[in-house]
C-alpha cells in the first residue's frame, strides 16, 4: 500500500490506502512491540526450534521497516516543499515572514512529540448548519470556523478560506470528511474558514465513496450545478457572512480536497474567466488556490454535454485552460502512492499551470495515499501545515 | 537507520547473554535514567499542551521520547533474559514485563484512534483528546513504574542472573 497505493489493487485497497502512510509511524512502533511480546512467549522454543523464533524475528522486523519509509522519506519532501517555495516565492521567503508572525506558525515542519500529543488547539468559534440555499430540491448549509482573538492580531487577518469536501462529485459532506482539524487550525490563526456543501450528482456511482453524506444535498445535478452553487456561495458571502463573521473579502482564498479541489481550482482559477463571469461575485480578491490531490479536469460525463459536443464547455472545467497571469498562487498536496488521484497527472498538472505563468508550489508526500492529511499531527500533516501556513501568509501579502 | 536498528535488536536479542556482561551498577543507572525520562517526557506532554514547546525543547522532547521507548524495550528485553522467574519478585517482574507489552499495544492503538477521531465531528474533544493522553500517559507512566519497581529488586540476590 506504502509503495503502490491503491492502484495496482483497486478495489477496497483504494479506501485503505487512505489510513496507511499517516498510521504507518504508530504502526511501526506496535509491529516492534508485537514482535517483543511473541519472542517473549516464544522464549522457551527459542533453544529447541530456533528457525521459529528467529522468522519471527525477521518478519517483524520487516514489516517494522516498511512502516518506517514514510517518517525516513520526511526529510526529502521537507527538501522539495523549500525547493517548490523558492521558486515561487524567492531565496529570501522565509526572512520576508515577520518574527511576530512566526511565532503564531510551526516552529519546524516536523516535531515527532506532536506527531503522538497532536498540534495545540487555539480558541476559536464554530458555528455549524448555517443555511445559505434552498432549490432544486436541497438544501446546503455551511460550518464556519473563527478565531476568538481579532483576527487583525493574527496572521491570518480574516482572511476568507472557502473550504470544499470531497467525495468524488457524489458524496461526503462538509465537517468530518473535509478535515475539522486542519479548519480549526486555521481558525486558531486567524483565518475564517467557510466548510461549505454543494449539490451531490445522486446518478454516479463510484467505487470508493464517502459515508454518511447527507439526502438533503443530492439530485440530478452535473459539476456546472455544482460550481454554481459555489458561486451562489460567493454571492451570499460578501453580501452577508463576511460581515457576520468577521471575514475579510480582501483576501480570500479556494481550498479543497479531491473532487473539492477541483471546484476550488475551477473557483480559484476560473474567477477571471469569461465563461464563469456571472458564476463568482467580482467583488471578493482571490489570493490562493489550494487544491489537496486534485483531478486536474473533469470527468466528460459529469458534464452536460462531453468534450466533442462542446469542448468550450470541457475546457471551462479543465483546470489548465482556466489559468492566465493573472491567477493567484496554487499550494497543491499530492502522495505519490495516490491510487485515485494519480502522482503523474499532478505533475504534469504542476507544470502546465507554471507553464501558463501561475506560480504553483507542489508538496509531493512519498508514500502518502489519497486523504493523506487527515491526521494533522502525523509526519505528513505537520509538514504540510507549516507549508500551508507560510503559503497563505506569503500570498496575502502579494497584490 | 532502518539497518541500525535491525542491527541493534539482533545483537540485542541474538547475542544478549553471551555479549553483554552487565553489572548490577550498570542496570541501577538505566533504571534510574529510565525512571527520569519517563516522568520526564509526562512532564513535557503536559508542558506541550499548556505552553507550547519552542524548537530547542520540542526537539529535546522528541529525542527523549524516542530513546525512552527504546530504552524501555531494552529494558523488558533484558529482564526476560536476566531475571530468575521461579523466584517470586522475578515472576513478578516477568508478568509486569508482559504487561508493559499489553499496555504499549493498547497504547498505540488508542493514539491511533484517537488521532484519527481528532476530525471526527460525532465526537466531543473531551473523548478525542482522552484517547490521545491516556494512551501516551499510559506507556511512559507505566514505564516508569517497570523501571522504579527493577530498581527496587535489584538488590534481591536471587532474583537476577548478574553480578
Amino acid at each position: 500500500m506504502l509503495f503502490f497505493g491503491g492502484r495496482a489493487l483497486k478495489g477496497i485497497t483504494i479506501v485503505i490506502e487512505e489510513f496507511v502512510a499517516q498510521s504507518s509511524v504508530l504502526m511501526l512502533a506496535l509491529c516492534i512491540t508485537v514482535t517483543i511480546l511473541l519472542l517473549k512467549l516464544l522464549a522457551s522454543r527459542r533453544i529447541n526450534h530456533p528457525k521459529q523464533y528467529y522468522v519471527i524475528i525477521l518478519i517483524g522486523l520487516t514489516i517494522s521497516g516498511f512502516n518506517a519509509v514514510s517518517l525516513l522519506a520526511t526529510p526529502y519532501t521537507i527538501i522539495n516543499a523549500n525547493q517548490e517555495f523558492d521558486e515561487a516565492f524567492g531565496l529570501n521567503w522565509e526572512n520576508s515572514i515577520p518574527s511576530n508572525v512566526q511565532n503564531y506558525f510551526l516552529p519546524t515542519p516536523y516535531f515527532f512529540s506532536s506527531h503522538f500529543l497532536s498540534i495545540p488547539e487555539r480558541e476559536i468559534t464554530v458555528d455549524t448548519d448555517v443555511l445559505f440555499y434552498t432549490g432544486e430540491n436541497i438544501t446546503l448549509y455551511f460550518d464556519v470556523y473563527r478565531p476568538i482573538m481579532p483576527a487583525s492580531q493574527l496572521p491570518g487577518n480574516g482572511s476568507i478560506i472557502i473550504n470544499l469536501h470531497p467525495g468524488a462529485w457524489m458524496s461526503g459532506g462538509k465537517g468530518t470528511w473535509n478535515m475539522i482539524s486542519t479548519s480549526k487550525y486555521l481558525a486558531g490563526q486567524g483565518y475564517v474558514v467557510f466548510d461549505i456543501e454543494y449539490g451531490l450528482i445522486d446518478w454516479f456511482e463510484y467505487g470508493a465513496e464517502a459515508p454518511d453524506t447527507p439526502e438533503y444535498v443530492m439530485g440530478n445535478f452535473t459539476i456546472e450545478d455544482q460550481v454554481r452553487h459555489i458561486g451562489i456561495f460567493t454571492n451570499r458571502c460578501v453580501s452577508e457572512f463576511a460581515a457576520t463573521y468577521g471575514g475579510n473579502l480582501d483576501s480570500v482564498y479556494f481550498m479543497g480536497r479531491s473532487a473539492g479541489a477541483h471546484l476550488a481550482g475551477v473557483g480559484g482559477l476560473g474567477y477571471n474567466y469569461d465563461f464563469h463571469n456571472t458564476t463568482f461575485n467580482p467583488n471578493m480578491t482571490i489570493k490562493g488556490v489550494i487544491p489537496l490531490y486534485p483531478p486536474s479536469a473533469a470527468p466528460e460525463l459529469l458534464l452536460k454535454e462531453n468534450r466533442t459536443e462542446n469542448p468550450d464547455l470541457y475546457n471551462a472545467y479543465d483546470l489548465v485552460h482556466l489559468a492566465d497571469p493573472q491567477d493567484p498562487p496554487v499550494l497543491i498536496f499530492q502522495g505519490t502512492s495516490d491510487g485515485q488521484v494519480w502522482i503523474e497527472s499532478v505533475e504534469v498538472l504542476d507544470e502546465d499551470l507554471e507553464a501558463k505563468g501561475v506560480a504553483c508550489c507542489l508538496l509531493k508526500f512519498p508514500f502518502a495515499g489519497h486523504a493523506n492529511d487527515f491526521v494533522l499531527s502525523s509526519n505528513i500533516g505537520q509538514v504540510w501545515v507549516y507549508y500551508l501556513e507560510r503559503f497563505l501568509y506569503l500570498t496575502q501579502t502579494i497584490s | 537507520m532502518n539497518c541500525y536498528i535491525i542491527l541493534i535488536y539482533i545483537v540485542i536479542i541474538k547475542k544478549f547473554e553471551d555479549i553483554m556482561i552487565i553489572r548490577k551498577k550498570y542496570v541501577k543507572y538505566l533504571c534510574m535514567i529510565l525512571l527520569i525520562m519517563n516522568l520526564l517526557s509526562v512532564l513535557l506532554s503536559i508542558l506541550h499542551y499548556f505552553i507550547g514547546l519552542n524548537i530547542i525543547v520540542g526537539s529535546l522532547f522528541s529525542i527523549l521520547i524516542v530513546v525512552s521507548w527504546f530504552l524501555n524495550i531494552a529494558l523488558i528485553i533484558f529482564t526476560e533474559y536476566k531475571v530468575v522467574k521461579s523466584s517470586p519478585t522475578g515472576k513478578k517482574i516477568n508478568r509486569l514485563g508482559y504487561g508493559f507489552l499489553a499496555v504499549q499495544i493498547v497504547a498505540i492503538l488508542l493514539l491511533v484512534g484517537g488521532l484519527f477521531l481528532l476530525n471526527a465531528s460525532w465526537f466531543t474533544p473531551l473523548l478525542q483528546y482522552s484517547l490521545i493522553l491516556i494512551g501516551f500517559f499510559s506507556f511512559f507512566v507505566y514505564g516508569a513504574i517497570f523501571s522504579y519497581f527493577n530498581l527496587k529488586a535489584l538488590d534481591l540476590r536471587e532474583v537476577w542472573k548478574i553480578e
